[in-house]
């Protein structure tokens, strides 16, 4: 204990000064932490990350995406509870200015070496090495991306400020991760006590942003009932006191009277009165014997004045289904067998038969008096000859561009052919074509030569089989100049037959491939950069950019079969950050552990 | 098997009746009476299936009295073509594969079938398939008019389907935009 405690405190002086240095040097670092402090853009902040991570932001776990298994909570990362962030050698996250240095190991760290490092030890030492070593590392980071960006890319172009604006996001998304650690955990450096107390003081301690409490209502203070009293309490005191006091009191006397009225008084006035308890008791007993009499009497009337339907043998006697067959029903005197889809009801006191319409979306109950009638009762009636399910099958029938068009036709069109349900259903039933990948020149009919000569503007096409022509469907531009690396990406919408350039997160990225977002329906574009010149973090890192079809600010997670991939392969996988950029939601993952082979599509499905 | 007693079909019919005497009487809304054999109507019609096997089919005409006389007519016409065309075995896992693949493109016969059918009676048709729960009628029919639609702009759409244009013109206008290609790029 006592060795840590000193091991500790010394490092706290290490550690301002190693605070105080980086922060010289990083004067953009200093500004992101200052972002984070003042409340606008924390509240911004909040704003744009929050709704994903409803209510579980009170726990650390909340930091990660539901389709995540959080690594401190299964144990990925061993020890080390007091730091939320991991202890694995490989952590990125910027350290807390609480760090804590020994300094041997700042001295290591200094000399470059990242990835070596005693990996046991005390707890103590070890969250302040790997503390202090991502410190270092996001330092060093720092500075090579400001360099980088200084000396390379020319000022004021637009990929530069792409990028500097997702660096500034993302160092708002980690301060603002360690922020909440230094207001309430986590112990700062300038904080006094027990330097065990503040080595463990995070776990301890449930580490709460103040944003937190908003979205913690269930568990915090939740709404208790307030208690309801009809008197003051010394009154109810006093009538039970009262009541015991009397009861006893009250059944002597109760005794006293029967027994009078047995011993005492005569046989004849005995007579009298249990002959008066009958007629009391008899009055009401015969009341109630001739009011359901009537009540059966009215209930018979009506089934013998309505003669039940005259349906085959197996109708019941209230005219419902037989269970077994088929449904039969009474419709114009005569029986009528109803589809399995609807349901015919004969009710005997309205006199009249129900349909109960057993539609996929919800069942209706509606007269069958008519057709013309019965489309008046449905609500989006498109057409006054032909039901609306007809309508939808010939409608599924069409070729998108004849749908489209069909939006113009009604309101009623319109809204049955913008169904999200029916776009998907239309989308299932055009038949799958057999697509082969070529690599071609986008802008004309041009050789591989060409393809290979820079600048590069190629398109992967698919030829479909069934109409023998070629399908674009993605396209690459390569805009690099002056050594700046800078492809873009277009789609193309094989209806439509047009391109639309796909937003990358940050510039030299690549794209891997869409896939399929099964929970949302979702194709969402992947993309990967491969750091392996970069000493410091070699690995791949993968963006996903989600275009989202509704709303602006939703935002999607790395798909689960991804997550247990890469989870399965021993690496690990975190969230660095996501800004919302134009009704674009970017997520920024980090993948650590061996660099990552790029996915490629198998069985449309990534695969790694 | 005979259908309506004024209009004696064609040769085949009676073949059939012969092989199974076994027939439904419908009775269309105009009163005319048709009669179709109870397997054919029993497996292309969920509702004459649950009538047969319920024992509701009446012997002087079963009522259906949302279908016309001429839809009858052609319903009648098409369940006795469906009998002659196509083996009885293949009928068995053609009709389970209907319900898996509803996409099916439609046969030969029963384009023929539809095409030479007015656009009157092709509607009327549809409503009766749709009443009588005949899938495949349904699927061939609806296939014809949605063949029937492609390349049609919105005003002939509205014209053929007897449907109001119930959008004001900016409203019109902004969906004109929306979809431009839609409209000029064909």
């Amino acid at each position: 204990m006592d060795a840590s405690r000193e091991e500790a405190a010394s490092a706290d002086v290490a550690v301002q000064a190693f605070a105080s240095r980086s922060l010289a040097m990083q004067p953009h670092h200093q500004q992101a932490r200052d972002q984070t402090v003042s409340p606008s853009d924390k509240k911004k902040l909040e704003q744009s990350i929050l709704p994903s991570l409803p209510r579980c932001r009170a726990k650390e776990a909340g930091r990660w995406p539901p389709g995540f298994a959080n690594p401190v909570e299964t144990g990925r990362f061993r020890g080390n509870r007091s730091s939320p962030l991991p202890a694995s050698g490989r952590s990125r996250s910027l350290p807390p200015l609480a760090a804590v240095v020994p300094s041997p190991e700042l001295r290591r760290a200094e000399g470059g070496s990242t990835r070596s490092g005693p990996r046991g030890g005390k707890v103590g030492n070890r969250s302040v090495w790997a503390v202090s070593r991502a410190a270092q590392r996001g330092a060093e980071k720092l500075r090579k991306e400001k360099a980088a960006a200084e000396g390379n890319y020319p000022p004021g172009d637009a990929p530069y400020d792409e990028e500097a604006e997702l660096e500034r996001a993302l160092h708002q998304s980690r301060a603002e991760e360690e922020g909440g650690a230094y207001e309430h955990g986590g112990g700062s450096g300038s904080r006094g006590g027990n330097p065990m107390s503040r080595l463990f003081g995070r776990s301890s301690s449930v580490r709460q942003t103040p944003g937190v409490v908003d979205y913690n209502l269930g568990s915090a203070r939740g709404s208790t009932q307030p208690r309801i009293d009809t008197g003051k309490w010394t009154q109810k005191v006093q009538i039970i006191r009262s009541l015991r006091i009397a009861a006893p009191k009250m059944i002597k006397m109760i005794l006293v009277m029967v027994m009078a009225v047995t011993g005492v008084v005569a046989v004849p006035v005995k007579v009298l009165v249990v002959a008066a308890v009958a007629v009391m008791v008899a009055v009401p007993v015969a009341m109630v014997v001739v009011a359901g009499a009537v009540v059966l009497a009215g209930v018979v009337a009506d089934f013998v004045s309505q003669p039940l339907p005259s349906a085959g043998g197996r109708t019941n006697r209230f005219g419902f289904v037989n269970p077994g067959g088929h449904p039969i029903l009474k419709e114009g005197g005569r029986a009528v067998s109803a589809s399995p889809q609807s349901i015919e009801i004969w009710d005997p006191f309205r006199r009249r038969s129900l349909r109960a319409l057993m539609l996929p979306a919800a069942v209706a109950v509606e007269s069958t008096k008519g057709r013309r009638k019965r489309q008046q009762v449905t609500l989006a009636s498109a057409s006054p000859y032909i039901p609306d399910d007809v309508v939808r099958r010939i409608l599924l029938r069409l070729p998108s561009q004849s749908i489209l068009r069909c939006r113009a036709v009604c309101k009623a069109w319109r809204q049955m052919a913008s169904n999200h349900r029916f776009t998907r259903e239309h989308h299932s039933l055009q038949p799958s074509l057999p697509l082969v990948s070529f690599l071609r020149g986008a802008t004309s009919s041009s050789t591989n030569e060409e393809v290979d000569s820079v600048p590069v503007d190629c398109c992967i096409e698919a030829f479909d089989l069934h109409s023998d022509e070629f399908r674009p469907t993605v396209r690459f531009k390569d805009t690099s100049c002056g050594g700046r690396f800078d492809v873009r990406f277009y789609v193309c919408n094989p209806a439509r037959h047009q391109w639309t350039h796909l937003p990358a997160p940050l510039p030299s990225l690549w794209f891997a491939g869409f896939h399929h977002h099964e929970p949302t329906g979702e194709y969402r574009a992947l993309f990967y950069r491969d750091d392996c010149t970069d000493d410091q973090w070699p690995g791949t890192d993968y963006y996903i950019l989600l275009i989202l079809l509704r709303g602006h600010s939703s935002v999607g997670f790395y798909p689960r079969s991804v997550v247990r991939a890469l989870h399965g392969g021993g690496d690990e996988l975190r969230r660095l950050c996501e800004c919302t950029k134009k009704g674009h939601t970017i997520v920024h993952y980090e993948s650590s552990g061996s660099p990552l082979v790029p996915p490629w599509m198998l069985h449309a499905a990534f695969t790694w | 098997m005979e259908v309506d007693k004024g209009k004696g079909e064609a040769e085949e019919t009676r073949k059939v009746a012969e092989a199974d005497r076994d027939t439904v009487t419908l009775k269309s809304s105009d009163g005319k009476l048709f009669e179709v054999s109870k397997e054919a109507a029993a497996r292309l019609s969920t509702v004459l299936a649950g009538m047969i096997a319920g024992g509701s089919i009446d012997d002087n005409g079963t009522d259906l009295k949302q279908i016309g006389s001429e839809a009858l007519e052609n319903v009648v016409d098409y369940c006795n073509k469906h009998a002659n065309s196509i083996p009885s075995a293949a009928l068995i896992s053609s009709s389970i594969s209907f319900n898996t693949a509803p996409f099916k493109e439609p046969e030969e016969w029963e384009r023929k079938f539809v095409d030479r059918l007015s656009h009157d009676a092709l509607f009327d048709l549809v409503e009766a398939a749709n009443f009588l729960g005949m899938e495949r009628l349904l699927d061939v029919t609806c296939h014809k008019i949605s063949e029937m639609m492609k390349g049609k702009s919105p005003d002939q759409i509205r014209e053929v389907f007897n449907i109001k244009n119930d959008y004001t013109k900016e409203e019109l206008e902004e969906i004109r935009q929306e979809l431009a290609w839609a409209f000029y790029d064909d």
